[in-house]
């Protein structure tokens, strides 16, 4: 921004003097491309209609803080941020990762968009602030009115936990709660847009705003923002296996043809896709019901053929409890009935098997329209994007493994965008993507500090963008490798590159642990420990470490890095939970993992 | 020399007594590869480093390396191993190998597809089973051959006591394998090598004990060969040959096979002297700047052989003596029962292609198993990648046959010209690999035995011989029919081998395809079958008609 300002050679006579510039530098230091837009808006506002005094009292600010895991809760609130563009109102955008806890005793307006993982957890990017407002130092917040919009999966038992939570700790701090908490479940499409409605509309009570001094930049000057419900048209380049044929894992390389100034990514990010479904398994569910696939329904306003629905706008591979449930209703079958009561079964059952499973095994006669509306609609799928734009700036690669898994009848079943990515896309055909920015797993500022990577299976990609990215920088930083799969000779993704990396030095130390090599399994946790001197070394001067995997990867990875800690320095459990803890609030333990 | 040395000699001058950095390459597991120097280095510890090239194209593409995994071949004088050294053999390839045992034409065998983090459990336990791999591969003296003589066993067993000596006297002095793979303690003082300098031969070395009237080891392709001199049954001798081999360059022809020269007798005092004289000649003269130039053959050609005995005499100071006269009369294997001079009983098996494994046709491996289990004599490998079950009392003979019959393991119904031949490994293994061979030859040969079928020459005792390329394992040179790969699908076809290993052969037809392989051998077979002597053998018809002309000096006329 301020090489921006420099290069703006105003006319002599209208422009500011040098005392002018510096103090508008200063007051614009930080702002968003949204707030300048904004500001340049008021400005002109202000240049048209000359009433500065009133505009300076309506500066007032609404903060839209979002904790985002999977990309979701940040789209939501990213659009939010759009649209208040229009309604003239002064918003401020920022990730919990980048917020600062005690900003909040300074806060007039908070709106929180949070989604919740797992077992109830918050998301990685609001670890820190969590352990401040939850902590003893969490300041009183009489000023501050708030929302929360809270995101979760209601098959799940703590069901938008996170939401809840710092709801109620918002109000037991002394805040006023300005609208009731949304607790959204996966289908939040429609409750975010009236959520985002209902806020916008009251904003202007609670802000006595009026809009009319403002003009709209907006429409001319913003170039077209993609995002999850306006995703951009890729080209496939290539779709490519790069594990050998007799691999237990069918993992491709995919590479995406991008117009680099249409869509922007950093290492970390990844991209969302709206996949299709299979028109095989869209075929088998239609035959079973015996319904016709031309039958027109109508579906969000539009009419539809069934068999359009089916494949482009309903969820068919995940199954969820509450198509369960409607289920067990339209079939009245006691085995689904008793399966609704017992939450643990019935998200196993869930997990298990799809809508094609629950079709065989529990017939029923059901009409086209009934069917589209017992569905949930199609979400898109995340993945982490495996290069860096430094290195190739119009491409976007993936490293996508074909979930499979056999339900118990030994029916063998597909995830449907690895399916459709890994065995139906075809070079030249066209992907809608988006960009999920992920902050919390962002290479390191300073480009000399060391990297630790640890990853499993195709937890390898982000870091295969890291070390494109530290190549393309020059950057001096030592990077280590940790990398587990299940055979050397089978799945030892991109190991030609790493070769090289290695060769080339920039690559200093990689570890490998493949799983079925060995009558002994040996996993990624295994290197850690046999290589906990040297993992020690590379922490001791500043070593950043990444992990990108499963969540059990996750968990067996904290877990030896607590046990070393443990050892190491002859600490006690707790000790060394918190010598970990304060690396993950440092920054210094980032994670990124599904 | 004036003219630089090769890669390889500096490889081996810097390798420190062929320690190189093998210790790191194996610990190195970003690839299933070794470092290119000890790649080379690690031939002279007995394995290669290959990869299947069946998949290596499709590999690169899925980013991956190829598909590398390592060869191992044993260094086991004469051929001779004991049933619980072959149960331990069977038993590592099983735990650390493909599965599979290769007899090589070299009367040893060779472990595949051993992962590199598995080669230094492997070499632990061949070694557990006193056997070593020193010497396997490599520019150095490799496995000694000695004929594995069913009948004269006391001669036999005289001359396989001096296979042994000789591949003794002749392994390195290095302490590296014993540091590397056997954990001794590492040398404190500088290592070395008094007879082989620290840059080892030029080349590879190939030695070879010939018990007349048999030349089933070939003798006179070998670098260094022996031919046992025995009166009334005692071994009083050997006559020394040098300078065969058959390895060339497709399209070089200044490269040749060349079968060894007589040296002259000498007696049994003299052979380790004579021995080691051989190899200092060869280590001074021979060619390090052409690998291709730098067997003995080419030492003894640029030399001369006048001038290379004296060198030998000088070295050895030892005077040879004139050679005593020998006759050979057979390069193969002599199949099924022979009783020898001990009257215990021996049993020569005729094995495809050397390879020893379970297929479901036939449990070749498990039948092999279990005849060790109880046999109390020793195998026997032959230099036509066969098996011998040597020394099988006449008690208990009944309890091997009842095996061999519940396994099938001899097929009567194998022709005369199939017992007769060999093919290499070749692919999808051998790095050197320009045409099948193995996977190949069985197949060629059903379709040749159809021709001979065809013009009723069944009973044709001919020697058939296929090589991937022309390095020559197989020893296609010296065969009566050679075919050697030239290109996928397309082989050089050899003819006028006298099949008892004394003539080179030479090229008949360039490059030809299995159809054009057949035509040729149809119309040379159906003339053979119309005008052929009583008891005239195909390589002396073609000759004697001039279909192809006799090979008297290969530097002028192999190639003409």
């Amino acid at each position: 921004m301020n090489n921006a300002l420099k290069q703006i050679d105003p006319p002599q006579g209208d422009s500011l003097d040098q005392a002018q510039r510096q103090n508008l530098a200063q007051a614009i230091q930080g702002l968003s491309r949204q707030q300048l837009n904004w500001a340049s808006g008021y400005l002109a506002g202000l240049s048209q209609a000359q009433i500065p005094e009133q505009a300076s009292r309506e500066l007032e600010q609404i903060t839209i803080l979002y904790a985002s895991q999977t990309g979701n809760a940040q789209s939501i609130a990213r659009q939010l941020e759009a649209e208040y563009q229009a309604s003239g109102i002064n918003t401020r955008l920022i990730s919990s990762a980048d917020y600062r806890g005690r900003d909040l005793a300074k806060e007039k307006y908070l709106l929180l968009v949070i989604s919740t993982q797992g077992e109830g957890e918050t998301p990685e990017s609001a670890f820190e602030l969590q352990q401040f407002l939850f902590g003893p130092k969490a300041p009183q917040l009489k000023q501050l009115n708030y929302a929360v919009f809270g995101l979760g999966d209601s098959s799940y038992p703590d069901f938008c936990q996170a939401g809840k939570d710092f709801d109620q700790r918002l109000e037991d701090l002394g805040a006023q709660r300005l609208l009731d908490r949304v607790d959204a479940d996966v289908d939040f499409d429609e409750s975010a847009s009236e959520w985002r409605a209902t806020v916008i509309q009251q904003s202007h009570d609670w802000l006595s705003v009026s809009t009319d001094n403002v003009v709209n930049l907006n429409a001319a000057s913003q170039s077209i923002r993609y995002d999850r419900n306006n995703p951009y048209l890729a080209t496939v380049l290539d779709s490519k296996r790069i594990t050998t044929q007799d691999a237990i894992a069918e993992i491709h390389h995919i590479e995406l043809q991008i117009d680099a100034t249409s869509l922007q990514y950093q290492p970390g990010d990844s991209i969302g896709l709206w996949s299709r479904n299979n028109p095989a398994l869209v075929q088998q569910i239609l035959q079973q019901l015996q319904l016709d696939a031309d039958t027109l329904i109508e579906y969000k306003k539009q009419q539809l053929t069934l068999q359009q629905s089916l494949e482009e706008q309903l969820e068919i591979t995940q199954l969820h409890p509450s198509v369960i449930k409607t289920w067990a209703a339209i079939t009245d079958n006691d085995e689904l009935k008793q399966l609704m009561e017992d939450k643990d079964q019935l998200r196993s059952f869930a997990t298990s098997y799809q809508l094609i499973d629950l079709v065989l095994q529990y017939p029923a006669t059901v009409d086209a329209q009934t069917l589209v509306q017992t569905l949930l609609p199609l979400q898109p799928r995340l993945y982490s994007i495996a290069s860096s734009q430094q290195a190739f700036d119009d491409e976007i690669h993936l490293t996508v493994s074909t979930l499979r898994y056999e339900t118990q009848s030994g029916d063998t079943r597909y995830g449907s965008a690895s399916q459709f990515l890994n065995q139906h896309i075809q070079s030249g055909d066209s992907l809608r993507i988006y960009v999920a920015k992920n902050n919390q797993f962002r290479l390191p500022e300073n480009n000399q500090t060391p990297i630790i990577m640890i990853g499993a299976g195709t937890g390898i990609a982000p870091f295969r963008a890291f070390l494109q990215q530290r190549k393309a920088e020059n950057a001096s930083g030592e990077n280590w490798l940790i990398f587990g799969n299940r055979n050397f000779h089978c799945d030892f993704l991109y190991q030609l590159e790493w070769q090289k990396y290695r060769a080339e030095g920039l690559l200093n130390r990689i570890s490998l642990a493949f799983s079925r090599d060995y009558q002994s399994k040996v996993y990624v946790q295994d290197r850690l420990f046999e290589e906990a001197e040297e993992l020690y070394r590379w922490i001791d001067k500043g070593a950043q470490l990444y992990v990108c995997g499963s969540t059990n990867l996750d968990t067996a990875v904290h877990q030896a890095l607590v046990n070393i800690v443990q050892q190491h320095d002859q600490l006690d459990t707790q000790q060394a939970e918190q010598f970990v803890n304060n690396l993950r609030a440092e920054g210094r333990y980032l994670r990124d993992v599904y | 020399m004036d003219q630089q040395v090769n890669e390889n000699e500096i490889i081996k001058l810097r390798s420190n007594y062929l320690r190189g950095t093998l210790e790191q390459s194996l610990k190195d597991n970003i690839t299933g590869a070794l470092s290119p120097d000890d790649a080379q280095v690690s031939k002279f510890h007995g394995f290669y480093q290959q990869d299947d090239r069946d998949i290596r194209q499709q590999r690169t593409q899925q980013l991956l390396e190829p598909y590398y995994s390592f060869m191992l071949r044993a260094r086991l004088p004469g051929g001779v191993c004991t049933s619980k050294q072959w149960l331990a053999i069977d038993n590592i390839s099983q735990q650390l190998g493909n599965g599979s045992i290769r007899l090589t034409t070299r009367q040893t065998f060779q472990f595949h597809g051993i992962m590199k983090h598995n080669l230094k459990p492997l070499i632990q336990q061949i070694n557990q089973s006193m056997i070593d791999s020193i010497g396997g591969c490599g520019d150095i003296n490799r496995n000694v051959m000695c004929n594995p003589n069913p009948q004269q066993s006391d001669l036999h067993q005289q001359v396989y006591e001096w296979a042994q000596k000789i591949s003794e006297h002749l392994l390195p002095s290095s302490r590296a394998y014993h540091e590397i793979w056997l954990d001794g303690e590492k040398l404190e003082q500088p290592d070395q090598e008094p007879i082989y300098g620290e840059s080892y031969l030029p080349r590879k070395f190939k030695t070879a004990i010939a018990i007349p009237p048999h030349n089933d080891v070939d003798i006179y392709t070998n670098d260094m060969g022996f031919i046992a001199i025995a009166e009334q049954g005692e071994l009083i001798g050997f006559n020394v040959l040098a300078g065969g081999g058959m390895g060339t360059t497709h399209g070089d022809t200044s490269t040749y096979p060349r079968l060894a020269d007589d040296l002259g007798f000498i007696t049994l005092d003299q052979v380790l002297a004579v021995a080691e004289a051989i190899v200092s000649v060869q280590r001074d003269e021979g060619n390090r700047s052409s690998r291709r130039h730098a067997r003995l053959k080419y030492t003894i050609d640029k030399l001369g052989i006048n001038s290379f005995r004296e060198l030998v005499e000088k070295s050895a100071n030892v005077k040879f003596a004139s050679a005593h006269k020998v006759e050979f009369s057979k390069q193969g294997d002599r199949f099924g029962w022979i009783k020898g001079s001990d009257s215990n009983w021996n049993l020569t098996l005729y094995i495809e292609n050397g390879r020893i494994a379970d297929t479901e046709q036939l449990k070749l491996m498990t039948g092999l198993r279990e005849i060790a289990a109880i046999h109390q004599g020793d195998f026997r490998i032959t230099p036509s990648q066969n098996l011998l079950i040597a020394g099988v009392s006449e008690v208990s003979k009944p309890q091997i046959e009842q095996l061999i019959e519940q396994y099938r393991l001899i097929d009567s119904r194998n022709s005369k010209v199939r017992l007769n031949s060999i093919a290499c490994v070749s692919f999808p293994t051998c790095p050197q690999a320009m045409a099948e061979a193995e996977r190949y030859f069985p197949e060629l040969l059903t379709k040749i035995e159809a021709l001979l079928d065809q013009h009723k020459l069944t009973d044709l005792d001919t020697v058939v011989r296929m090589t991937g390329c022309p390095n020559g394992c197989a020893r296609p040179f010296v065969a009566e029919i050679g075919l050697v790969g030239k290109a996928p699908g397309r082989y050089n076809l050899y003819l006028g081998g006298d099949g008892n290993g004394f003539r080179l052969n030479k090229l008949y037809q360039e490059s030809l395809n299995e159809q054009q392989i057949l035509q040729h051998l149809d119309q040379l077979l159906e003339n053979f079958a119309a005008s052929r002597l009583t008891d005239e053998r195909f390589g002396e018809f073609v000759v004697r008609k001039n279909i192809i002309s006799r090979v008297i000096d290969p530097v002028v006329d192999f190639h003409d």
